[in-house]
């Protein structure tokens, strides 16, 4: 027999349930709009609310939203932003995809990384009928998305990305190893690359595009791989990893990752035999701004690709958009750039178009050309085999490399358009 | 006689009940053109159905499962990946990712003979975590972060409401087998097996119960019925990644489903209780709700002890009982 | 190479051991799988920071304060989730998952890694040991690992609550016979088992992960390391904290990194498979 609820356990459950209808009555409440003589412009966003990038896009959103309604709106009416927390989720993705264009009815909608991204992709193809809005994706670096996009153009056609890509990442590393160990002239290397599905182009290469798995490519280019490894993203400890590569008589470590655990790995090279050994880091906590104090110092040297750098000016608003997110606390990441680019290519493509019309939006979205953050925006065209993609490289959309220097301070250093100090190898720096 | 009679007749309204109730929602939610809550809905449906599978296999082992995912991702993949290469439509990759669940059903059964108590509930954690390390290692197989892509959709009729209308019924329709299959299962003379080997596996056995048997069978059969939402999983989002659902946290929504259940039929409205009350929260407090929403689970769950079956029904139910046993008094 | 591999091996080896001894005493003592064992680890550096940073206390207060919390929260634990909870492993699971997602959820509204949470290391400077560079504060890590380790067996050995410790391991019912207050074994067993992660992860911040999740991997390393060793069997912990620091070692030097979670992984199934009570077996502390 078990045992039946007690009285208090009941005005517990009460008590609950009032709240609960109390707050959905609220909620309910405070989502009608207000009248107003124009309806606003709606454009949404779904992201990952626990996480820094999320919070930082939603930032950016807002901040976007209040400039443009300062300016007046689009076509004569405001703007309104909404974001949806997916949760690290495929399932909250959706349901917040669905909830946005079906419920709120927005315009434009924000997604990040590759496999929320596609499943969006996927859920907008199927509203799109009934409920043509765009979609721009942000950190979304696979070229899976554009490949599904030109796999039939007319159902994906709303799909656009802000960023860069496999085959623009694959240049960059390219030029940028090349570039730092003739700088140097350091002749052998360290390549590491996380283990995940994103890196399968740098592991194995790209056939279809003529792209080779990258550590053939850097030894073309001249530069000897001495060690080679894949890494394991929920790795903590790299202090054999280090002492192997020192070993390896290694001058440069060239590590392809955006997942692993920075904080750690920089703590522990920054004491091993591989700490007089250049480090170059992808993406992660190594980009934030609070990276010094999070490492007591220890990245001094450590190279990295977008981080919140001090100073950089490529078309001019960087350094006020830098202030502005740094000022909240958050600081900047990549994805910030990217969700302020799209929205910046949102808007101009709007007022091109003079309407909200989604075919013409996606015509008008090809032909802009407008100064962005980091650099021109531009859409590339099918047939490009990354089309609707943003184009890379200076003027364009660039992604520059920042070191981490005495002043704990990260400052941009390649490329030489918009370096603001020289590289200098961490030996010279330690002394 | 006329006491049979009535217990067989509150078997019928119960399950009525349940049907109708379950077939009106969708109705509803399609009327009114509500994409957002037909997806919750069809969420919902999915964890009752792995949370009946798992509790069931939970009372019929004797054993926690406290990786049930596997299953779950197991079934995903095969029909993933049999649609994309072998070109199987759902219909047939439905085949395949019963087949995987049945056979490395049959193959981790034979844990619940050899394992016992806690050890089996770490093996089945451990299992996921081995699996996640592959998708990443054959990341040309099973697609890494990203997972596989381009899995075909059960049913695409060009209009999203129709199509969301008619998932939600394929899955009430898997939804109400299992509950009613696994409620008469419950009641047979399997189900006093499996009471007699939850309450003491050596006594039953040494009374004649084949316990090893009856454990083989239900495990094979509930490691199944996970592995077929796996496959509804994989052909709803035309999507898999093994890193959304192998690994720990997502058990977390199964046990609470079957912690707040109280019984075979609570999991229906204790599994649209987590989900709605998940999303209720986000929309609510949005980044407070990571926190919140543990919380307010963790005070449902002390605050029902009993489950939600346990308000309605003052005494537990005796569900493991078949009807001739149970008192009518 | 073999000197890197082994001095790279002990290194870890010992931290292990800090990692894991708490955990396993807990299994020991109270024969429940214990989920919120998790937050434990994720305490250390971030409630030592608040009265650190936002009280503006001077760091060894902040410490001290940080494990008087710690035993006050394990006081807690036990008191109001394990002892109401422990006939029904299913409900301590889950109650303590919930708890644990919790605290943890919440330590990332407040502190998320921004935050810019650290510890700076007590010793500087390393020490070059063969072809491999130590840093200091690792190396008394590794030497107060093997202390705390020696004075817990001698505690329990020759202390006589590490006596009532071991009999109420060995024989909870026997024990209560022979007059043995169970209840307060199992808040003692709890308070003692918060030290070895604590003074772990003190030593190890500077070269650690420091995030708001950073509990679980440290779990899952416990709990692969207590499986082999025994569950709750604090010898074969101590044996198993080798064996997987220096598989690791060996693994990530001779192989690749990426194998390096599954080698571990992969032991402890099979141990599981084949040897389900691990290397010491016999249900008991020590």
């Amino acid at each position: 027999m078990g045992r039946a609820i007690t009285k208090i356990q009941s005005i517990i459950l009460l008590v609950i349930i009032v709240v609960v209808a109390a707050g959905s009555f609220w909620y309910y409440w405070s989502s009608m709009p207000a009248p107003s003589p124009a309806p606003p412009i709606k454009v949404g966003g779904i992201f990952h609310m626990s996480t820094v990038r999320g919070i930082t896009n939603k930032i950016v959103m807002e901040m976007w939203r209040d400039e443009v309604n300062k300016r007046g709106g689009l076509l004569g009416r405001p703007v309104e932003v909404i974001v949806e927390d997916n949760r690290g989720e495929t399932a909250a993705n959706v349901a917040a995809h669905k909830k946005l264009v079906t419920e709120d009815k927005v315009v434009l909608v924000l997604t990040e990384l590759t496999s929320w991204t596609l499943a969006v992709m996927d859920s907008a193809a199927e509203l799109y009928n009934e409920y043509p809005h765009l979609q721009i994706a942000t950190l979304q670096n696979s070229i899976v998305t554009n490949e599904k996009l030109l796999s039939d153009y007319n159902k994906y056609k709303f799909f656009f990305v802000a960023n860069d890509g496999t085959l623009d990442t694959y240049q960059r590393y390219c030029e940028s190893a090349k570039y730092f160990m003739t700088k140097c002239g350091y002749s052998k290397m360290a390549l590491l690359i996380e283990n995940m599905e994103w890196t399968r182009p740098y592991t194995q290469g790209l056939p279809k595009y003529g792209l080779k798995p990258l550590k053939e490519a850097f030894e073309e280019m001249g530069m000897k791989v001495v060690y080679y490894a894949l890494t394991d993203i929920q790795e903590k400890v790299f202090f054999p990893l280090f002492d192997a590569i020192a070993a390896s008589g290694a001058e440069f470590i060239f590590w392809v990752e955006q997942n692993m655990d920075t904080l750690t790995i920089v703590k522990q090279w920054a004491t091993s035999a591989a700490k007089d050994i250049d480090l170059f880091l992808d993406g992660g906590a190594v980009t934030n701004y609070k990276f010094w104090e999070q490492t007591g110092g220890a990245c001094l040297g450590v190279i990295t690709a977008g981080p919140d750098v001090d100073y950089i000016k490529v078309t001019g608003g960087e350094p006020e958009f830098i202030k502005k997110l740094r000022d909240t606390g958050y600081g900047i990441t990549m994805a910030a750039y990217h969700v302020y680019n799209a929205l910046l290519a949102f808007e101009a493509a709007v007022k091109k178009a003079g309407t909200l019309d989604a075919d013409k939006l996606i015509q008008a979205l090809l032909e802009i050309e407008i100064n962005g953050l980091l650099g021109k925006i531009k859409f590339k065209s099918p047939p490009a085999p990354d089309a609707h993609r943003v184009a890379v490289g200076y003027p364009y959309y660039i992604v520059y490399l920042g070191q981490w220097r005495e002043d704990g301070n990260c400052k941009a250093v390649w490329p030489e358009e918009v370096a603001t100090i020289p590289f200098v190898p961490v030996k010279s720096l330690r002394k | 006689m006329v006491k049979l009679k009535k217990t067989f007749l509150q078997r019928i309204k119960i399950a009525a009940v349940v049907s109708v109730i379950l077939s009106i929602i969708p109705l509803i939610l399609f009327i009114f053109n509500l994409h957002r809550y037909m997806h919750l809905f069809i969420i919902a449906g999915v964890y009752a159905c792995i949370s009946t599978a798992l509790y069931v296999q939970g009372i019929g082992t004797g054993r926690n499962n406290f990786g049930p995912q596997f299953f779950v991702a197991l079934g995903g993949f095969t029909a993933g990946l049999s649609n994309l290469y072998l070109y199987l439509s759902p219909a047939f990759t439905l085949l395949t990712a019963l087949s995987s669940g049945l056979i490395f059903g049959l193959a981790t059964s034979l844990l619940t003979i050899f394992v016992g108590g806690l050890y089996y509930s770490l093996v089945t954690i451990i299992i996921p975590y081995v699996f996640l390390q592959l998708t990443y290692i054959y990341s040309g197989i099973f697609g890494g972060e990203e997972g596989i892509k381009g899995i075909s959709p059960i049913v695409s009729t060009g209009r999203v409401i129709i199509d969301l209308t008619i998932y939600a019924y394929i899955i009430i329709t898997f939804l109400l087998v299992y509950l009613f299959v696994m409620d008469r299962v419950l009641k047979s003379k399997y189900g006093l097996a499996f009471r007699a080997i939850n309450e003491n596996e050596r006594v039953a056995m040494e009374l004649g119960v084949n316990v090893n048997k009856y454990k083989v069978i239900i495990h094979i059969v509930t490691s199944a019925m996970m592995s077929l939402m796996g496959w509804f999983i994989a052909h709803y989002y035309k999507t898999f990644a093994g890193v959304e659902y192998l690994p720990l946290y997502i058990l977390l929504k199964f046990y609470l489903t079957i912690a707040l259940s109280g019984g075979l039929y609570g999991i229906i409205p204790a599994s649209f209780l987590v989900i709605f009350i998940e999303d209720f929260l986000r929309n609510i407090f949005g980044q407070l709700n990571y926190f919140i929403f543990p919380l307010v689970m963790l005070i449902l769950f002390l605050v029902l002890p009993t489950g939600l079956l346990g308000i309605i029904s003052k005494q537990k139910v005796s569900e493991h009982l078949p009807i001739r046993f149970r008192r009518t008094d | 190479m073999y000197d890197v591999i082994a001095l790279n091996g002990l290194l870890l080896s010992c931290i292990y051991l800090l990692i894991s001894t708490g955990f396993s005493l807990v299994y020991g003592v109270f024969r429940i799988f214990y989920f919120g064992f998790t937050i434990t680890y994720t305490f250390v550096p971030y409630l030592t920071w608040i009265f650190w940073k936002d009280f503006n206390l001077a760091l060894p207060m902040a410490f001290a304060i940080m494990i008087v919390l710690q035993i006050l929260y394990s006081i807690a634990s036990y008191k109001w989730c394990i002892k109401p909870n422990l006939a029904d492993e299913g409900r301590l699971f889950m109650a303590t998952l919930l708890i644990w997602i919790f605290f943890e959820e919440l330590i990332n509204f407040k502190y998320p890694i921004v935050a810019g949470v650290n510890f700076p290391a007590f010793l500087k400077g390393e020490i070059r040991v063969g072809s491999i560079n130590l840093a200091l504060q690792l190396l008394a890590c590794c030497i107060i690992s093997i202390a705390l380790i020696l004075s817990l067996a001698f505690f329990l050995l020759k202390t006589k609550i590490g006596l009532s410790i071991r009999a109420v391991s060995q024989d909870r019912a026997a024990a209560e016979l022979m007059g043995i207050d169970v209840d307060r074994v199992y808040l003692y067993a709890m308070i003692i088992s918060i030290f070895p992660p604590t003074i772990c992860l003190v030593m190890i911040a500077p070269f650690w992960e420091i995030s708001p999740y950073m509990g679980f991997p440290l779990l899952l390393t416990a709990l692969i390391i207590s499986i082999i060793g025994g569950l709750g069997n604090l010898k074969g912990t101590i044996i198993a904290s080798f064996i997987i620091g220096f598989l690791h070692s060996a693994v990530s030097f001779i192989f690749s990194p990426r194998f390096t979670m599954l080698s571990g992984l992969f032991c402890a199934l099979l141990i599981l498979l084949l040897r389900p009570r691990g290397l010491i077996a016999g249900e008991r502390v020590w």
